[in-house]
């Protein structure tokens, strides 16, 4: 029975020990310093993130400890050979995409391809409407569909609904889908939500992200957003319902 | 669904066992010999310590490779392409189960994205819940990489096969 790790080829031990600092001062730079990890996670992933980060930045620095005093290196002697796995190099990897690369969050390719959510149902048809803010009920897409699933009346009143814009394959009147993504954990599992929007006079390209406000109609069944008003945002920080 | 799933994947793990007990041979499934790197002298602290960063710089890097290889079958195989393979009941489940596999999803999302496949009858959809977490690309890497290939190469298959017939009874009696 081959054994692998003992003959698995070694790099330094402090080697390794950099690399887990290293992935860990990334993890810092995603979580802690920046809002960038919500392009991949949740958002209420941070707290985990940042204690990840500080759990390999010590074991990274205790590591180099041992590897360079007597008394490290005396216990370390004893025992047959001292490294870490040459694997650990893969390690370095990720931390290169996202320092070169820094990959974007998900958005119109991962939206054509992915299927669509079924919606979670946290919603009744009693679940109270938020507030109006500035003359709209500010909803979530997937918020919007699912009270319109529910069988809560959303034909009276405003709605303002944020996403980014797919071309709508069953549009008869030049309508878009006003799409957002849904993630449980991370970006491997997204779904898509999507709302069609009527009404829009130019169209904006693909992709773009937009706010909408419109009030709701049901077209063959399906809920739409008959738009009063519609205004180009920048991608929100967190683009994943 | 829940019994179903809880059931399917006890029996796995329990009937995967009892078989490598048998054919696994001698040291199946030992790790790679621990104790020639930390000796005895260190505290158990240093010890602990020393095992976490080797472990974890060498499970860290074989994940990498799991997790890419994941992330390029999820990026160039279109979801589209599963609404036209499920004609029958044996290739909706074995559509399951090869997605369980290849898309690697962990099990905090998997029931929610399982949820989605409603071209899918329950049976495949159960199939993909119990499949998942046993054997997945990251894990076969996993495997490979702690126990060796030759480990991998008898383990994986048989994990699938169990998951997927344990899947396949419990929906028989439960769904």
């Amino acid at each position: 029975m081959k054994r692998t790790g003992l003959r698995a080829p070694l790099i330094r031990e402090d080697a390794g020990a950099a690399i887990a600092i290293a992935l860990g001062a990334v993890l810092f730079r995603l979580a802690l310093v920046s809002d960038a990890y919500q392009r991949y996670v949740r958002r209420s992933s941070r707290d985990y993130l940042v204690a990840a980060g500080a759990v390999l930045v010590a074991l990274g620095v205790i590591g180099v400890i041992r590897a360079h005093t007597d008394r490290g290196r005396r216990n370390a002697g004893r025992s047959g050979d001292h490294g870490v796995p040459r694997a650990a190099l893969l390690l370095l990897a990720p931390m290169v995409a996202v320092f070169c690369v820094a990959p974007p969050a998900l958005g119109t390719y991962a939206a054509s391809r992915v299927q669509t959510a079924v919606l979670r149902s946290h919603l009744t048809a009693a679940t109270e409407l938020p507030p109006e803010t500035a003359g709209a009920v500010t909803l979530t897409v997937s918020d919007f569909i699912g009270r319109v699933d529910v069988g809560q009346n959303l034909t009276v009143g405003r709605y303002r609904l944020t996403g980014f814009v797919m071309p709508d394959p069953k549009a008869q009147n030049g309508e878009v889908n006003l799409t957002r993504l849904q993630i449980v954990c991370c970006a491997a599992d997204a779904q898509t939500t999507q709302v069609p929007v009527a009404g829009i006079r130019d169209t904006p390209k693909e992709g773009t992200w937009i706010t909408v406000i419109g009030s709701e109609t049901v077209v063959n069944g399906y809920p739409e957003l008959q738009a009063i008003s519609m205004q180009r945002t920048n991608s929100p920080t967190d683009p994943y319902e | 669904m829940v019994a179903g799933r809880f059931a399917a994947s006890l029996a796995t793990a329990i009937v995967t066992a009892l078989i490598w007990t048998r054919i696994g041979g001698q040291g199946g499934m030992r790790p790679p010999n621990q104790d020639d790197h930390h000796d005895c002298e260190g505290s158990r602290w240093e010890t602990f310590t020393g095992i976490a960063l080797h472990d974890l710089l060498h499970a860290g890097g074989f994940l990498v490779v799991g997790a890419s290889a994941a992330a390029l079958l999820q990026t160039v195989v279109p979801h589209s392409l599963l609404g036209d393979g499920c004609s029958g009941d044996e290739t909706a489940v074995a559509t399951m189960a090869v997605l369980a596999v290849t898309l690697a999803i962990c099990s905090q999302a998997d029931a929610f994205v399982a949820t989605g496949f409603t071209q899918f009858s329950l049976t495949a959809r159960l199939v993909f819940l119990v499949v998942g977490p046993a054997v997945d690309v990251k894990l076969i890497v996993l495997q490979s990489a702690t126990f060796g290939r030759a480990f991998a190469a008898r383990f994986a298959p048989l994990t699938l096969v169990i998951s997927v017939g344990c899947a396949l009874l419990a929906a028989r009696w439960l769904l």
